[in-house]
């Protein structure tokens, strides 16, 4: 099975493939950057960023496209987030420039319904939980990587992953939706 | 009618790319348009768009060995599970543990409820020589106490409500079903250095679940366990 995996990742096509994506949206990478960082440090972003989808690109491949960017985009802000982090200046991003009448986290969960509703608490639960459940579940990383980007031993890391979805747990039940 | 959605880590993964996704389109005008990429940027990203993937190929070379051995401790213990007692195998179905990678999460199903909610303050007994409280804090999903010794090692210990789901790494573990005070429990047992063990069962007639977790033998994690008793 191993094998399987490995001869996957160097077929040709799946190669031209991930250069097809990066062409197709490194420039929205570095707007999303830009976001937060100014100058190299954006740069950095985005580099980091590409190298965590190439990490995954097999899975990243598989998903549509718009969940592709979405994935992306997922991974620019991590990039940012460990960027400002390890100069020591990250006290969460600033995500201000939404347009009026935008996604209000609160909002949003409010008025969505079902699935979306999901979407809804998502936007709105507290970035300490949502970083760890985007760094594990989507980014796939590691619980010892997530620990040491974020500098927290891994019990946390453990810890919040169980919370967050806890947290979502409940809050669905709430709104009467059984997870 | 109320609706259901299964709330499993793929469910939870497209809500989260949709949340993502959700924020950037609702930037400003101008905000949302791709900017044209540096030539520095270019030259830096050169070499993995040459080879994208030889990072990865490095990384999955490495967690071979540990993803073989996760899935044949899985199917160890489930042999191991089947094959005790008519009691063990009711019990099997009420745990639910899924094996993945690198971490093992465990989830106890309580159709009678329990007594969830009345759990009070729950206590170990006994600890190993030297370990006392620092730290207690009821603010998460269940009262989580942390006992350190002078040496700086630590044992963490949390009650909370059957349906919680709690995740344990499974790297550098084998895994061991256990009785602890005739409730079942779960334990994975670190076989190399400088990782943790961890205890997990279940007590039916509380509606408690707890979690031990401790660079500790599995003998001195079960005593533990054992002697945690309402304050």
């Amino acid at each position: 099975m191993l094998s399987i995996c490995l001869a996957a990742l160097d077929r040709p096509e799946l190669r031209e493939q991930f250069r097809a994506f990066f062409q197709a949206h490194a420039g929205l990478a570095l707007r999303a950057a830009r976001r937060h960082l100014d100058g190299n440090l954006s740069q950095d972003a985005v580099q980091e960023a590409f190298t965590a989808v190439a990490r995954n690109f097999s899975r990243v491949a598989a998903l549509p496209p718009r969940a592709q960017r979405a994935y992306l985009l997922a991974a620019v802000r991590t990039s940012a987030i460990d960027l400002l982090r390890r100069e020591g200046r990250y006290t969460g991003l600033d995500d201000g420039e939404a347009l009026p009448g935008g996604p209000d986290p609160t909002e949003a969960a409010e008025a969505a319904e079902g699935y979306q509703r999901l979407v809804g608490l998502i936007l709105a639960m507290p970035e300490t939980y949502r970083e760890v459940l985007r760094r594990r579940l989507v980014l796939e990383e590691s619980p010892e990587e997530t620990a040491a980007a974020m500098g927290l031993p891994v019990e946390t890391i453990y810890r919040r992953f169980s919370q967050g979805r806890k947290l979502l747990q409940e809050r669905l039940l709430e709104e009467g939706i059984h997870p | 009618m109320s609706e259901i959605i299964v709330l499993t880590d793929e469910a939870l993964r497209l809500a989260l790319l949709q949340a993502e996704e959700a924020e950037y389109l609702h930037l400003r005008p101008g905000e949302a348009e791709e900017l044209p990429l540096p030539p520095e940027l270019l030259r830096r990203l050169r070499p993995l768009l040459s080879d994208p993937f030889g990072d990865r190929r490095r990384r999955r070379r490495a967690l071979g060995r540990s993803a073989a051995a996760v899935a044949l401790a899985a199917a160890l213990t489930a042999g191991t599970v089947l094959a005790v007692s008519p009691e063990a195998r009711a019990w099997a179905r009420n745990l639910i543990v899924e094996i993945l990678e690198e971490y093992t999460t465990i989830r106890f199903v309580d159709e009678t409820g329990g007594q969830a909610g009345q759990t009070g303050q729950w206590v170990p007994a006994w600890l190993p020589r030297g370990y006392e409280l620092t730290e207690y804090n009821n603010e998460g999903v269940g009262p989580l106490s942390i006992y350190t010794n002078n040496n700086g090692n630590v044992i963490f210990f949390q009650c909370t409500s059957s349906a919680t789901i709690t995740s344990f790494n499974n790297e550098h573990h084998e895994e061991m079903d256990v009785w602890i005070n005739d409730c079942p429990g779960y334990l994975l047992r670190a076989v190399e250095p400088g990782y943790q063990s961890s205890l997990t069962w279940y007590d039916q007639a509380s509606g408690t679940a707890f979690s031990l977790l401790a660079e500790l033998s599995p003998e001195e994690l079960i005593r533990i366990a054992e002697s945690v008793q309402k304050n």
